[in-house]
């Protein structure tokens, strides 16, 4: 941190600890590079031995609440609402709701296909994710989203693991927005062996 | 192999030899009264190093010192490798438990590991702890290439002793010390000691830990006016003593907010300290803990905010100043992964804990992967001479590290298939 070093007198409190994005964004890549890859003796579905643990971020205060300022920075602008269909990603949906302001469509577990929370025909969403793969479950999502009336823009999310999920959306019409790729993470220091 | 249902009786000769070498180790630097001193950078730090070299050398490994004064023994040639240690200086009139328990246990799992496909190496970082110089983890640091020579140049101790004529007095040059601690490490362990109550209150033989929290230390040097106690009506006062009371209740309050957060304010200095003048000036240090970085800073920050109010009321003047800065670090997951299947396959209680304290692992995770186990320690003493915990306990956090290394290695040679 640039402030390691650094003595100074009598300057305005708060300011030596403010943190610049970049220094937030690198010590989320690092905490999420050093411990969320989790090596697994059985072959996963994919055979990949290398899994990425979400619940790391999301089941962390610190974690989850760098992790929304960060995402806070890549909701497109004309986005309305946030959705959120998985009960994991509903926890950085809700810390990205407070960082943002903008309210949330929660999908409805007693009715499926059906959102809780306000909205019109056209309503400009964004879908929350926290890992996308292969894109298959954010697609789900945003079909749901669409049949039920709304417009979904884009998927926000934490991680792309560069899987054709960018691809499998595009070909929808919508976009994916990643905090990080899987190539950022690799590229980080005390990373899992390759 | 066959697995026993509990370890005890398969690790009695370990426990026995650990425990000899711990009794060993407590006499470099031993005092009477049970307590051990062996500063950074001192002869007795070395003697330490020169008999765990012997060790290591009578096992069969080759042992080298670097400039920074770090031991490293090669059990088994190869890169990637395996590394396994702690150090072993400790603080004045620290315990025996401290640091040494984690290396003379790294030589066990190194001695009985066993062919693997990577190489198998155990390190003793020098100059861990912070008490000589100030500045922790000074060995790990240098060795992951974390400190730079401005900042090494700066480090002196209480007698004024820098840390680079300290080291040339007992032969070592850190300023030299190559960067080695990097991509050729396919993982750290470490042993330890909790130096806290969590495993012994859930009655918890091993602790795995899953992030190792930094710290903030702050000094505010509080200016009021000394005036006279008899003479100067209450209103009329500027107290630097009553702000800091404050000040330090402001700390406390601030860490209460957060579960995750620890203050303390451990030092003051009073001026003129005298029954009968209202305190002119005072200093205070503030140290701030939290396993995420960005709590940590928010706490800090919150304190100064606090401190500055308190000042502007009272009519005293505030300097502060940042003394130092160590973000935590989370620790890799998929070793620990590995670390859990053996103590579920072992049926052995284990607890998942943050460590409030630094320690190597958290310098050495900045480079590779790093896994770090915790075994318990009487009523949770550390850093006291009646540290205490069981060479029992240390044969078992070792015979879990053999078992881990040994599944990682197979692991890691299939990821690379
Ligand atoms: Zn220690």
């Amino acid at each position: 941190m640039a402030m390691g070093g650094r003595r100074r007198r009598g300057t305005l409190p708060a300011e030596p600890f403010t943190p610049t994005r970049e220094e937030l964004r690198a010590e989320l890549a690092g905490d999420l590079s050093r411990g969320g890859y989790v090596l697994r003796g059985g072959d996963g579905p994919s055979g990949d031995r290398r899994y990425f643990d979400k619940f790391l971020v999301l089941c962390r205060p610190g974690l989850l609440t760098r992790a929304a300022r960060l995402l806070a920075g890549i909701v497109s602008d004309e986005c309305e609402r946030l959705a959120v269909t998985g009960v994991p990603s509903t926890a950085l949906a809700t810390a990205l709701a407070q960082e943002t302001g903008l309210a949330l469509l929660l999908a409805d577990d007693t009715h499926p296909g059906r959102f809780g929370g306000d909205f019109s025909a056209g309503t400009r969403v964004a879908l929350v994710e926290d890992v996308v793969f292969t894109g298959g479950t954010a697609l789900a999502g945003t079909r749901a989203l669409r049949a039920a009336g709304a417009e979904p823009l884009d998927v926000v999310c934490l991680l792309d693991r560069q899987s054709g999920g960018a691809q499998l959306l595009a070909g929808d019409g919508v976009g994916l927005r990643a905090l990080f790729t899987e190539t950022d993470l690799l590229a980080q220091p005390g990373q899992p062996p390759r | 192999m066959s697995i026993p249902a509990t370890g005890t009786p398969s690790l009695a000769p370990t426990a026995q030899r650990v425990g000899e070498r711990l009794s060993e180790l407590a006499r470099i630097g031993g005092e009477t009264g049970g307590g051990v001193t062996r500063l950074a950078y001192t002869e007795t730090e070395r003697d330490a190093h020169r008999r765990f070299c012997a060790w290591a050398n009578a096992a069969g490994a080759s042992c080298n010192t670097d400039p920074a004064g770090n031991s490293v023994a090669v059990f088994q040639e190869g890169t990637p490798y395996f590394l396994i240690g702690s150090h072993l200086d400790t603080v004045v009139h620290g315990g025996r438990y401290d640091g040494a328990a984690g290396v003379v246990g790294a030589l066990e799992t190194a001695e009985a590991i066993g062919p693997v496909h990577l190489g198998v190496r155990v390190v003793a970082f020098a100059a861990e702890e912070g008490a000589r110089f100030g500045r922790p983890t000074l060995g790990s640091s240098l060795a992951a290439g974390l400190l730079d020579g401005d900042a090494l140049a700066k480090l002196r101790d209480a007698r004024g002793t820098t840390l680079l004529s300290a080291a040339s007095s007992v032969g070592l040059d850190p300023a030299q010390t190559p960067s080695w601690l990097g991509d050729d490490v396919a993982c750290y362990f470490e042993l330890h000691i909790e130096q806290g109550r969590q495993l012994e209150a859930g009655s918890a033989r091993i602790g795995l830990v899953d992030a190792i929290a930094g710290s903030v230390r702050l000094q505010l040097d509080l200016r009021g006016r000394a005036d006279h106690s008899g003479a100067t009506p209450m209103r009329a006062r500027a107290d630097a003593l009553a702000a800091a009371s404050e000040c330090v209740l402001a700390v406390e309050d601030t860490a209460r907010r957060n579960r995750s957060t620890v203050a303390t304010v451990g030092r003051m200095h009073i001026n003129p300290n005298n029954v009968t003048t209202i305190p002119g000036q005072v200093t205070l240090t503030v140290d701030v803990r939290d396993v995420d970085p960005d709590l940590q800073r928010r706490a800090a920050g919150l304190v100064l905010e606090a401190a500055t109010k308190i000042a502007v009321r009272r009519g005293v003047r505030l300097a502060p100043e940042v003394l130092s800065l160590q973000p935590p670090v989370v620790l890799s997951a998929w070793p620990r992964a590995i670390l859990y299947d053996e103590c579920r396959a072992r049926g052995v209680a284990f607890r998942v804990l943050p460590s409030g304290a630094g320690h190597d692992a958290a310098v050495v995770a900045r480079r590779a992967p790093a896994a770090m186990l915790f075994i318990p320690c009487v009523d949770g003493v550390s850093h006291a001479p009646n540290e205490q915990a069981s060479p029992g306990d240390i044969a078992l956090a070792s015979d879990l590290l053999c078992r881990a290394i040994r599944r990682t290695d197979e692991l890691l040679l299939a990821a690379r298939r």
